[in-house]
């Protein structure tokens, strides 16, 4: 096997100087990424799967030279990311900040002809490559027009198009369908599939765990910056021993009644993992939070035994889902939280 | 482990392939600036404006031109007009400068493309010329055209007396003592991108460095202490040579009181190149430096 990424006890500490008064600071460390190690075989899609805050995009900086760790060693290509960048750095290529990692007064064409010569691409190259990528990702009807006259999802096709531009062998997309409609996300993740086809080894990060799931050759599960468990996304599944989870939603509950609920849920016997979080939808206000309810099986369940437990304590179903084990049930069971949790003011 | 096997480059081949960097950086910001054609018609406007401010105030006072220059320029005669309006035209190319390269990083990091420019192969020094070449030419070019308007306007004898070779050095002058300049605002851009507090620093040194190098007034009716500084301003030498070449003021080393001192625009044009390679130098190992303690804490995407 020929690891493409090999990463070797990295730590990564964000130090920050905070004002206590006029003349006094206080040193805050953030401990981002916690003793992390594994590798990444060659012409794989792997997914880095975390909550918000976990340490995914800490890492894929890390792995792309823009980022110093703090401690331990990573190899990408074989080169050492500390000592070596400059050499990573001509056979990789990544998305990063998706829209905002290109200029909005140019064109798309204008972009990418800027980053090809970035990546020591003469113009004649260049214009052949863009004809290429604008054939592939199906970008000549606004190649030609500036960037901020364009929707969300040509501004990421445009980001995506230069992240290829240098035919990387190792591509780090990170969150890439994150701000993109479900049609728009699902091109995508066509392209990623054969691009991976083509060869081309892909790291991605997501909190989407469909996405991981339905793309990835192996899975690593990222919390609280520390790796909590790698393999393919069956294996992962597999360990979760029952097919089905129920996903429940209800209103905005209270803290107390919620402990109350969990508690009650958690004394039934065929419940052994269970999770919740708060849902916000439309423009945040309070009046439209929900709460969405993950339970987990071990055997044979009664629904009848948890509906009569949202009775029993006065709180509303809204909905009431069975849904396949999926790499959620699997974060769930080894976190015992909803990976729709942010956790960047835990770490 | 994957292993690569990397090609031993040829100098052509390293020349070559920095030249496209510095060539697409170069259009780049030429696509851009297109964007902004008002900001070029400022760049033409404001430097007449500010020729014009303190040339209206005199003739308002009624104060003889001829009697000023003699006391501006130490019993040489001169004009008074053109050593204004030149004065005006390469401070504000300098500002130009100064605005292009301090917040170039900084805006790159705001608009979220540092990281993907940082993140090419492209060595720092290419992307930085091609970016110092489009803003060199670009800006000495406007630069150029307004001194021309602003002599046509408040010195048109001087202008029709200069002769073709001292408007020729007039360009060359003002091309080497953009490149200290160069040097100084990445110097101060690196700070920025370490500090943040861009616009402020900058709006306040724009200020500092037109009194210093002595936009209005010759730099030896300054105090002292601000004298120290304009000898160390690269921009005060280039403006003293260039007035003395058409405008008929002392050069900057007579200024100094080095009376014999043979070639005096030839030796200030030497010592401004050296001012060159000063800042140049420590413009990048300060951002180099600071890149580095970026990338081992916080990155480069935090502002």
């Amino acid at each position: 096997m020929n690891p493409v990424i090999e990463i070797e006890n990295i730590e990564k500490i964000y130090r920050k100087k905070s004002r206590k008064g006029l003349f006094k600071r206080e040193l805050i460390e953030v401990r981002a990424l916690d003793n992390i190690s594994f590798n990444v075989e060659e012409g794989i899609i792997f997914s880095l799967l975390g909550p918000n805050g976990a340490g995914k995009t800490t890492l894929i900086k890390i792995l792309t030279t823009l980022l110093l760790p703090t401690a331990g060693k990573a190899r990408i290509l074989g080169y050492d990311v500390v000592k070596e960048g400059g050499k990573i750095r001509k056979h990789i290529n990544a998305m990063l900040m998706g829209e905002r990692s290109i200029y909005w007064k140019l064109t798309g064409y204008q972009n990418l002809e800027y980053f090809a010569s970035l990546y020591h691409i003469p113009r004649k190259v260049a214009k052949v490559k863009i004809d290429k990528l604008s054939e592939k990702l199906d970008l000549s009807d606004f190649i030609n027009r500036k960037v901020e006259t364009y929707s969300s999802g040509q501004k990421f096709k445009i980001a995506f198009a230069k992240s290829l531009l240098n035919d990387p062998k190792l591509i780090f997309l990170d969150e890439p369908t994150a701000t993109l409609d479900p049609r728009a996300a699902r091109e995508v993740r066509e392209i990623i599939k054969q691009l991976n086809d083509e060869g081309t080894t892909i790291f991605l990060t997501t909190h989407n765990m469909n996405e991981a799931d339905e793309l990835s050759d192996e899975v690593a599960i990222l919390d609280l910056g520390k790796i909590i468990e790698i393999d393919t996304p069956e294996n992962l599944k597999e360990q979760i021993h029952t097919s089905e989870s129920i996903v429940i939603d209800v209103p905005f509950i209270e803290l107390r009644s919620k402990d109350k609920l969990l508690s009650d849920i958690r004394s039934l016997s065929f419940v052994s993992d269970i999770a919740y979080s708060q849902v916000v939808n439309g423009n945040g206000n309070k009046g439209e939070e929900k709460t969405k309810i993950r339970i987990t099986t071990s055997k044979e369940i009664n629904l009848s035994n948890i509906v009569n437990l949202f009775e029993k304590n006065s709180i509303p179903i809204l909905s009431i889902n069975q849904e396949k084990i999926s790499l959620e049930d699997v974060f769930l069971s080894k976190t015992g939280r909803l990976l729709s949790e942010d956790t960047s003011k835990r770490v | 482990m994957i292993q690569i096997i990397e090609k031993q480059e040829s100098f052509s081949y390293f020349f070559k392939k920095n030249l496209i960097v510095v060539k697409g950086v170069f259009r780049q910001q030429w696509q851009i600036a297109k964007s902004y054609l008002s900001n070029t018609s400022i760049a033409f406007i404001v430097p007449i404006v500010m020729t014009a401010l303190p040339l209206l105030l005199i003739r308002a006072v009624g104060v003889d031109e001829q009697l000023i220059a003699a006391n501006f320029f130490g019993g040489h005669s001169g004009s008074i007009s053109g050593f204004i309006a030149i004065g005006s035209n390469i401070w504000m190319l300098m500002l130009a400068i100064l605005w292009d390269f301090s917040t170039y990083l900084r805006d790159e990091q705001m608009t979220g493309t540092l990281e993907t420019l940082l993140m090419s192969p492209a060595k720092r020094y290419s992307i930085i010329a091609g970016r110092a070449s489009f803003s060199i030419l670009f800006n000495v070019i406007i630069s150029f055209f307004a001194t021309i308007i602003s002599l046509l306007i408040f010195a048109r004898d001087m202008l029709f007396e200069i002769g073709l070779l001292p408007l020729f050095l007039l360009l060359v002058l003002t091309v080497i003592g953009c490149l200290p300049m160069i040097g100084l605002s990445y110097f101060i851009g690196a700070l920025v991108l370490k500090f943040k507090e861009v616009y402020s620093l900058v709006n306040l040194l724009q200020w500092f460095f037109g009194l210093i190098m002595g936009v209005y007034v010759p730099i030896t009716s300054l105090p002292l202490i601000v004298r120290v500084f304009s000898i160390m301003f690269p921009a005060t030498w280039s403006v003293s040579d260039i007035r003395a070449i058409t405008a008929g003021s002392p050069p900057m080393l007579l200024l100094l009181g080095i009376k014999n001192a043979g070639f005096p625009i030839l030796i200030s044009t030497l010592i401004v190149i050296g001012f060159a390679i000063f800042w140049g130098i420590i413009g990048f190992v300060v951002f180099s430096k600071y890149e580095l303690k970026i990338k081992r804490n916080e990155g480069l995407s935090k502002y």
